[in-house]
């Protein structure tokens, strides 16, 4: 087939002669470029698909024919979620409801967002296709098929799915709400999130109390919000008080104030009532959480908690004071220079030696500060980098126009350290996922512990070891590898390194 | 914000500078109190009195007394200059007028507006220079606190449960045989266990890093090749390896020998023997728990022998610097590896044929109660499990940085070198590698650092490297600070010296700018 132009301005007769070649190559040509160049490409060629073809047969044989996967589809609950107690299963389905919203509204939001400002600069966005989607997840969407095959009943899959319909919804919703709700969007998402986690320890564990606060603190963020407040002022406030006239910035300062009591205050009020209501008084201390929830959960809270006090060893190892400096380089390249594991023996053998704590720590809290420690020394380099990708001229404009060397790094120098950083921190996360496999050293059952626990059951004791080590090591593959890949994808559109 | 707008409308009014008034001196000299006040005596207290009271050695006595007398003499130095100073800080250094948000106007006064020069000397508190030495003495302060609370700590805590303090455990037995390693003894001293743990690590780690610089050189030049399948498969293994744990590849591998085909090691059942075609000498020992090849076994004059080659690599020197200056002085090609190393093949074989064989083959071979390896060179599973999982995950980075290298030269490099006419291992060999090896260089190193910590793994599949040495003897009852004291500062030795290397040569390549 023949492309033909019709007649333009510049080649008005459309010549075929000033047409751009076609580029389209038959199959026979792109065989002969791409395997068959010369006689020894054509001889690597005919080898290495033998090879290829041997591996795939006796893959495919295994995975289809041989496979003994009995171990696997009776311990799945196992590998999942570990020793989780059987009858708090509940929880986890309520949380993975309210997690799969909160992503959903992230997502629609972000979505809108990025709408709003291709409107605003007149350009368009590429929405990408269910094929696009596809192509970037395909990894993670294969492993949760193959859990799905190793379920017994059709509840998990409704469930999967119905988590979905929610996300995706919720995702709709998200995207149909007007500009000025984009703020709150956010904070709703971080605190459905947030009282997810409440509901999987309950009230008693100790995860309820930093979760509360940070609902507290979210609560605080929605209420002062200046749309919110405006709306609130406009709509109950005045109506109520019959008094029409417009709202002046200190009402609205005093609206503020008087939303932020309220929002904690409700928050706690609200999510204990809703406890109450329930009949929840158990909990669930978060040494029961194991399986692939632990191991996702363990990495995600090691590098939000490291990231704080790796921006600091960050700065402070930039720092212009030498004692600030020294310390912070000799904080870092010490746990940058021992085995993790070393400290996770430390953490499990005689961490609380050093804290003079009165009830002993129970070990998952202390991997959890050893994992912390580890991480933040590996995030401040990474910080360090985006840091130094600064340019120094940018400080200088800061100090040019009077500001105070705190809010030169808070307003000009972060905002951009930090973007730079997030393809970079993604893949921190990644290499920290792969190491939680070393709680199981420490016989913390986080997902691969999980899978040793199987081969302890008398039934298990030499049958299946391929098999079960085939299914965590595709699914720690799956996660990871759809991780990196959509690190590379965030580096090609945040364009660092383009500027 | 609206703060900048009402700044606009502020008159600022230099002339009215008056000196600081007394109320104000006053409320900064009661400020200076409270702080050092509760710096001082806090300090005093934690690290003098207390210390004085329970000082287990002359350090300790020492730095109570510092506390005691220097905090004191500090603050009230610190005071005194305050004192002085304050007196000549001017008090209000900007007057002006600023209109508010109903229309009324406000007096502000404000002596740190930072678009307001201030003539005279600033406050202490406002004094850079004092800033930053209190800033980092506050910073030393913190630290050494914190630390000494926590050794603190570990100390009473370990004197409750009687562990000993100090070192002298070391010179206990081991109590456990190491595995594979028959000269050690159980009744041999930790501290011999130690070095041979550290002597296995090191094994492994070379071991390893070679596995994985060959492979990832090979995968990583494999990935750029014009054949898409190599291509393809390349990246197939790089994508596979580099996502999944450490942990899971080794004992990958740990269990292709633990539950695969190989029979097991001992009386009843007899290893895989491989023996060479009609006859009947072994090349190959394979079983579930040891594994041998053949190795050379020294017999007579090995020490001449050694010697000699010694001689060969002398005369070998020689050589190079004669074909070097040779071409510099004709202009002939010198082919000086070829020269140099055949003249060194050369006199080592002759060597080695006129002095009778100072080495033979030592074959692998089993012992008499059939439990044990005898002669050849015997490893066993855990030590093949973690160096293959190991270098095989190692090597699909350094896979990734070799790509990355190659393709970080600029493409008018080869286009250059295709133009002056250069065959295409002439193109890699003097132009794409030597700019691409310094691209690699510093990350290649810091892979090798990650796997020399990643041998520590070993302890997944009983390879008794030095964690699993010092994990045995704690797991016996020896104090585990003490012994993680020590993993830790030898694996920050071994790291500090691989990025002392990485920094040398790092220096070395660097590109000669003007």
């Amino acid at each position: 087939m023949t492309t033909t132009l019709p007649p333009s301005e510049t080649n008005p007769q459309g010549n075929p002669s000033s047409l751009p070649p076609d580029m389209r190559v038959s199959p026979g040509t792109w065989l002969r470029k791409n395997l068959f160049k010369n006689w020894y490409n054509g001889l690597i060629t005919v080898v290495a698909s033998a090879l290829g073809a041997i591996l795939i047969f006796y893959g495919s044989r295994f995975v289809f024919v041989t496979g003994q996967w009995e171990a696997v589809r009776k311990n799945l609950t196992l590998l999942m979620v570990g020793t989780y107690p059987r009858s708090e299963l509940w929880r986890l389905v309520v949380q993975m409801y309210l997690v799969a919203s909160a992503i959903g509204i992230a997502w629609g939001t972000t979505t809108a967002r990025s709408q709003d400002r291709a409107e605003d600069t007149g350009t368009s966005v590429q929405r990408p296709t269910p094929l696009d989607l596809l192509r970037r997840y395909w990894a993670i969407l294969l492993l949760l098929v193959v859990i799905l095959v190793f379920t017994r009943t059709i509840w998990p899959t409704l469930f999967t799915l119905s988590t979905i319909a929610v996300g995706l919804s919720m995702r709709a919703g998200a995207m149909r709400l007007p500009r000025s709700a984009r703020k709150i969007c956010w904070l709703f998402a971080a605190f459905m999130a947030l009282v997810s986690f409440q509901v999987v320890s309950g009230t008693g564990g100790i995860a309820w109390w930093w979760t509360s606060a940070l609902v507290s603190y979210v609560a605080l963020q929605i209420a002062s919000a200046r749309d919110l407040t405006k709306y609130m002022g406009s709509q109950i406030v005045w109506p109520i008080s019959r008094r029409v006239r417009s709202i002046t910035p200190r009402d609205l300062a005093r609206i503020k104030q008087v939303a932020q009591i309220l929002a904690v205050v409700a928050a706690v009020v609200v999510v204990r009532i809703a406890y109450w209501l329930i009949g929840d008084t158990s909990s669930v201390s978060w040494d029961n959480w194991s399986g692939l929830y632990l191991t996702l959960l363990v990495s995600g809270t090691a590098i939000l908690l490291a990231f704080p006090l790796s921006l600091l060893l960050a700065l402070g190892r930039r720092s212009s004071l030498p004692i600030v400096r020294y310390f912070c380089v000799g904080y870092i390249e010490f746990f940058r220079g021992i085995p993790f594991i070393i400290l996770l023996f430390t953490a499990s053998i005689f961490i609380g030696f050093f804290l003079n704590v009165s009830s002993p720590l129970s070990l998952l809290t202390r991997a959890i500060i050893a994992f912390t420690i580890f991480s933040s020394a590996y995030l401040a380099e990474v910080v360090r980098g985006g840091l130094q990708a600064v340019p120094r001229g940018q400080i200088e404009a800061g100090q040019a126009v009077g500001l105070q060397p705190p809010t030169v790094m808070r307003l000009i120098v972060l905002p951009q350290a930090l973007r730079a950083v997030i393809p970079a921190m993604v893949g921190q996360f990644i290499s920290l996922f792969k190491d939680s496999s070393l709680l199981s050293i420490i016989s913390i059952v986080e997902f691969y512990r999980a899978r040793e626990l199987i081969h302890s059951q008398q039934e298990f004791l030499v049958n299946s070891i391929a098999e079960t080590l085939v299914f965590v090591a595709f699914g720690y593959w799956a996660i990871s590898y759809t991780m990196s890949k959509e690190s590379q994808r965030l580096e090609r559109h945040l364009g660092v390194g383009e500027r | 914000m609206s703060s900048t707008a009402d700044f606009a409308s502020t008159q600022a009014d230099l002339t009215a500078v008056p000196s600081a008034p007394f109320s104000r001196r006053l409320l900064a000299l009661a400020f200076d109190l409270l702080i050092l006040a509760v710096v001082g005596v806090g300090s005093v207290w934690q690290f003098g009195l207390r210390l004085l009271d329970g000082y287990s050695d002359i350090a300790e006595l020492v730095l109570a007394w510092t506390f005691i007398i220097a905090v004191p003499v500090a603050v009230v130095t610190i005071m005194v200059i305050d004192a002085v100073r304050i007196g000549q800080t001017p008090g209000k250094a900007a007057v002006g007028i600023r209109s508010l948000h109903d229309g009324s106007q406000k007096r502000v006064v404000s002596s740190f507006d930072p678009r307001v020069p201030v003539p005279g000397i600033p406050a202490l508190w406002r004094d850079v220079r004092v800033l930053r030495v209190a800033g980092q003495v506050l910073a030393v302060v913190v630290v050494v606190a914190a630390m000494r609370w926590m050794f603190h700590n570990l100390i009473v805590n370990m004197d409750e449960i009687n562990l000993p303090r100090d070192f002298d455990f070391l010179d206990n037995p081991y109590q456990v045989a190491i595995r594979d390693n028959f000269g050690f003894d159980p009744r041999d001293p930790i501290w011999k266990a130690l070095l041979i743990g550290l002597q296995n690590t090191l094994l492994a780690s070379v071991v390893g890093i070679l596995i994985a610089t060959v492979v990832g050189l090979f995968v990583g030049i494999a990935r750029l090749s014009s054949n898409w399948l190599v291509a393809k498969a390349a990246s197939v293994f790089v994508e596979t390896l580099r996502n999944i744990p450490p942990l899971v590849v080794i004992i990958f591998f740990g269990s292709i020998f633990t539950f695969g085909p190989l029979p097991p090691f001992n009386a009843s059942s007899p290893p895989w023997l491989g023996k060479f075609f009609g006859s009947d000498s072994n090349y190959l020992l394979l079983s579930k728990t040891s594994q041998a090849i053949p190795s050379l076994a020294s017999g007579g004059n090995v020490g001449s022998f050694w010697l000699l080659v010694l001689a060969a690599a002398l005369i070998a020197a020689a050589v190079w610097v004669w074909r070097s200056r040779r071409n510099e002085a004709t202009g002939q090609p010198h082919h000086r590896v070829l020269w140099s190393l055949g003249i060194f093949a050369a006199i080592v074989f002759a060597s080695f044929v006129l002095l009778g064989g100072p080495y033979s083959w030592s074959l692998p071979g089993v012992s008499e109660n059939g439990r044990r390896v005898v002669g050849g060179f015997a490893t066993n599973s855990g030590y093949l499990a973690l160096t293959i999982g190991l270098g095989l995950y190692t090597a699909s980075f350094v896979a990734e940085i070799i790509r990355g290298s190659i393709q970080s030269v600029p493409r008018g490099q080869n286009e250059a070198a295709i133009t002056v006419n250069l065959k295409p291992g002439q193109r890699y060999r003097f132009v794409i590698l030597p700019q691409a090896l310094r691209v690699a260089v510093p990350p290649y190193i810091s892979e090798c650092a990650n796997l020399i910590k990643n041998t520590s793994l070993g302890i997944a599949v009983a390879y008794p490297d030095l964690l699993l040495v010092a994990a045995t003897a704690w797991g016996n009852g020896n104090p585990a600070p003490q012994l993680i004291f020590i993993l830790a500062m030898v694996y920050l030795i071994i790291n500090l010296f691989v990025s002392l290397v990485l920094n040398v040569y790092n220096r070395a390549i660097q590109l000669k700018e003007r």
